[in-house]
């Protein structure tokens, strides 16, 4: 399988209507994954990196409901980075595992609130075919629009309106081609999500020091992939081995 | 024209799967005569705007203030069915019949001088572009009230914000509306509803629909869930009410 390494979001985003490459191909079913409660396996730790300098962030203006979203300028996507390059937000993922630990945690329940016009989480990964939870804390309507992105195409999955404070939507992630589902508020242009979906449960997030860690992986060599909201996908070769701990790092070049 | 029959052969072969998922028999994707037809009327008459492969990249579409759609996407404004479910054989049979004409003009033509099998023969094309294998189902849409109740209209397009984008006199120029853009990035307009004219045609329970399941690809989200169908009823009147003053398309003999 090919992977398109360091596809930004901008790239993927420009092309717009541009041709889905793969478009004759049939859609392709959900992975089976069968679950083994008792496995035990190896651990992967490692640290997200980005080399060069961030990108100049792209703000966008707090235009309207200034009472509730506050004021001035609010970056979408933002590139949270350490002094020494540890990166955020990057989503690491094991390709390929058919079988191994049961879903719990992460992403079993996957759940969006929209806050002081806000998403919160910005980015969290969860399982093909799960329910999404939708709610909205604030007085004003959103509209949670959410986009399956599909190599460089993006197609609208829904697009719910929530114009109270207090109401639930429930939608099922229901992908045809995609891993990642971006997420938007069409009333606040600034409001930006993302959900990284996988067959799964060996996927996680990188906290605010770029660290991720994986356990309960069946021994093996296997093919680990990391993507961010920015700087998309890259890919590197691991191997883990029962009852230990090893340790990788990705790097994402600008 | 090879490439043409290549990209045909291979989607017939997907057609041929699809019947086997047990479609039913008013489901013309199941008929592949009948696609085999379509693909004949969709290279005469819809590949200058849509391509040849369906995906919006015809060699007309640049002369277009909104884009033909990318077919292959499978997403689709006028449905009857709930967001980010696939439209019924009906919904796109009526699509491609009356064409699609919104207050930002004319996008594509109405093709209902075409025979309706020819019609119907497109459906199964369309269907087979955007992976189509279970239609959804449509919601309902409970008859409309001999009253129209203007003032609870008012109060419902103020609780579920429609002004926010629409605009409080309803010409499309809410505080949103500045920023709106669709699924391709293309900007997009909040329709102003003074002008009167409709994507999905300005019939009553055409509009109903609208606000009920959202346009899909566009900014305007369902709000079925958000209302009873008393208030849905009476907020359609009330959209329609900004342009029955300026055009004599609605007929509004209710009262
Ligand atoms: C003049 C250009 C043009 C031609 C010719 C044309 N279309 Fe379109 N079509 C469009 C545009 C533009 C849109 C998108 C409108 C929008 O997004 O509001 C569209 C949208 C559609 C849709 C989506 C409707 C929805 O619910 O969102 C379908 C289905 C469709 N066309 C089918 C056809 C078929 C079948 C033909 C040939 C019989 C055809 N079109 C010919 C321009 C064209
Ligand atoms: C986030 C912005 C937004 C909000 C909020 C919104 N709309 Fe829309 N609406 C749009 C846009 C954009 C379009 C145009 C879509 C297109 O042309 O493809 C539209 C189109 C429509 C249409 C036209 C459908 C057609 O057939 O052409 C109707 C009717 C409508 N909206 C009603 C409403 C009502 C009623 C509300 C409140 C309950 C509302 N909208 C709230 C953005 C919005």
């Amino acid at each position: 399988m090919t992977i398109n390494r360091y596809l930004s979001r901008r790239t993927m985003l420009s092309t717009g209507a541009a041709a889905l490459g793969v478009a004759a191909l049939p859609r392709l079913a959900v992975a089976d994954y069968t679950e083994q409660p008792d496995i035990a396996g190896g651990v992967l730790k490692g640290k997200v990196m980005l080399s060069g300098a961030p990108p100049k962030p792209e703000e966008i203006l707090i235009s309207k409901d200034h009472g509730h979203c506050g004021e001035g300028a609010i970056v979408p996507d933002p590139v949270r980075v350490t002094a020494d390059g540890y990166l955020a937000d990057a989503v690491v993922a094991l390709k390929d595992i058919s079988q191994g630990k049961p879903w719990s945690d992460p992403g079993t329940v996957p759940k969006i609130v929209q806050a002081r016009c806000k998403f919160e989480p910005y980015v969290q990964v969860a399982r093909k075919g799960a329910e999404l939870t939708i709610l909205n804390e604030d007085p004003l309507l959103h509209n949670i629009h959410a986009y399956e992105l599909i190599g460089r195409a993006r197609r609208t999955m829904f697009n719910i309106a929530q114009p109270q404070a207090g109401q639930v939507d429930k939608h099922v992630l229901k992908m045809r081609r995609g891993d990642v589902i971006e997420i938007d508020c069409d009333a606040h242009n600034w409001m930006s999500a993302w959900i990284y979906t996988a067959d799964h449960p060996y996927v996680g997030v990188a906290d605010s020091k770029g660290e991720v860690s994986i356990d309960r992986i069946p021994p093996g060599s296997y093919e680990l992939t990391a993507w961010h909201p920015v700087f998309g996908e890259t890919a590197g070769d691991v191997a883990v081995k029962a009852g230990e701990t090893s340790e990788f790092s990705v790097q994402f070049k600008v | 024209m090879r490439k043409i029959e290549a990209l045909f052969a291979v989607a017939a072969g997907l057609a041929t799967v699809s019947a086997v998922d047990g479609a039913n028999a008013q489901q013309p994707g199941a008929d592949p005569a009948l696609l085999e037809h379509g693909k004949e009327i969709y290279r005469r008459e819809c590949v200058a705007c849509h391509g040849v492969e369906g995906d919006g990249a015809g060699p007309g579409a640049y002369i277009l203030s909104q884009r033909p759609r990318n077919l292959q996407l499978g997403v689709f404004k006028l449905r009857s069915t709930p967001s980010g479910e696939n439209p019924t054989d009906q919904d796109l049979f009526e699509a491609i019949t009356r064409g699609v004409e919104g207050a930002a003009g004319a996008m594509m033509p109405s093709f209902a001088s075409l025979p309706e099998r020819d019609r119907w023969a497109l459906v199964a094309v369309v269907k087979d572009f955007a992976f189509i294998e279970d239609p959804g189902k449509p919601i309902s849409v409970p008859p409309r009230p001999a009253h129209a109740d203007l003032a609870l209209g008012a109060q419902v397009y103020d609780r579920l914000q429609c002004a926010s984008c629409h605009g409080a006199d309803g010409m499309g120029d809410g505080p949103s509306s500045l920023t709106l853009k669709d699924d391709q990035k293309r900007r997009i307009w909040a329709t102003d509803f003074t002008d009167g004219r409709y994507k999905g045609g300005a019939a009553p329970d055409e509009v109903y629909t609208r606000i009920f399941t959202g346009l899909d690809g566009s900014p305007m989200p369902a709000y079925g869930s958000k209302a009873t169908p008393d208030e849905l009823w009476a907020l359609t009147e009330y959209v329609l009410s900004f342009g029955a003053t300026s055009t004599d398309k609605i007929s509004g003999d209710t009262e």
